[in-house]
């Protein structure tokens, strides 16, 4: 049976999980990341700095030191990843991330890149209703007078481009 | 509730119609938890937070029984008071 243990440098761990874009509630997804941050030289002195402030600052998180290394750990592990070394076959499904998906108004403006398509959508993060994990549900709405025929095309760069018309 | 599945949501299916409850229901298991706290820091007067609640600490081994999910990753978080993070 596991045992789950809080000390400074799970709680180091932890920290990142309460970034917005990294936090997560898949298992895949949070292991790969466990396992990113535990490799990286930053979660030692983040560990000892948390080790050395909370005994004297009940509010450790409210450190500035402990706020830099924090933002520095959650940076380095947001950083794109090397793609895979072999090709996906075209046609096989993925799970699509956040952090793939290159849409305008998220990351770069694509529209250049669309011919004739004055796309505009809204991405919108909406909660799910009672949800205990407080998931959402990501959301792209068009504008209420575009009535032509549209589709999202998504370019992600570590998955075989997938169309949805 | 289709067999076997650790989470999803809930829906009643009668008179030919479908009704969801927005809540997830979450198969969930109990693990043994430790709070090893920095020197300086006493073990009294925490808790931890776990699915769907709260569990106390024992102030003096510093064990706590943690309800964990059984197919999402989670943290659980131990904390003293408000704005009192562990």
């Amino acid at each position: 049976m596991n045992e789950v243990v809080i000390d400074t440098r799970s709680t180091a761990l932890a920290l990142p999980f309460l970034t917005p874009g990294l936090a997560s509630a898949e298992v895949a997804r949070v292991v790969d990341l466990l396992g990113r941050a535990a490799a990286l030289p930053e979660i030692a002195p983040l560990s000892g700095l948390i080790g050395a402030v909370a005994p004297v600052q009940a509010d450790y998180l409210d450190d500035a030191r402990i706020e830099s290394a924090w933002t520095t750990l959650a940076s380095k592990l947001s950083a794109p990843t090397a793609p895979p070394t072999s090709p996906r076959r075209r046609g096989e499904l993925q799970t699509l991330s956040p952090a793939a998906l290159f849409l305008k108004s998220l990351t770069s403006d694509y529209t250049g890149n669309i011919p004739s398509t004055p796309v505009s959508l809204t991405p919108k993060l909406e909660p799910l209703p009672d949800d205990v994990l407080d998931r959402a549900r990501f959301v792209l709405k068009p504008e209420d007078h575009f009535n032509i025929d549209w589709f999202i095309e998504f370019h992600p760069s570590l998955f075989t481009p997938l169309k949805i018309q | 509730m289709p067999p076997a599945a650790l989470s999803g949501i809930l829906q009643v299916n009668a008179g030919g119609k479908a009704w969801e409850f927005p809540a997830v229901f979450r198969l969930s298991r109990r693990i043994p938890g430790r709070f090893s706290p920095p020197a300086g820091i006493s073990l009294a007067g925490y808790s931890a937070t776990i699915l769907g609640g709260f569990a106390d600490i024992d102030p003096v081994r510093g064990t706590f029984e943690a309800e964990i999910s059984k197919d999402g990753a989670q943290l659980v978080w131990v904390f003293g008071a408000e704005n009192q993070p562990a």
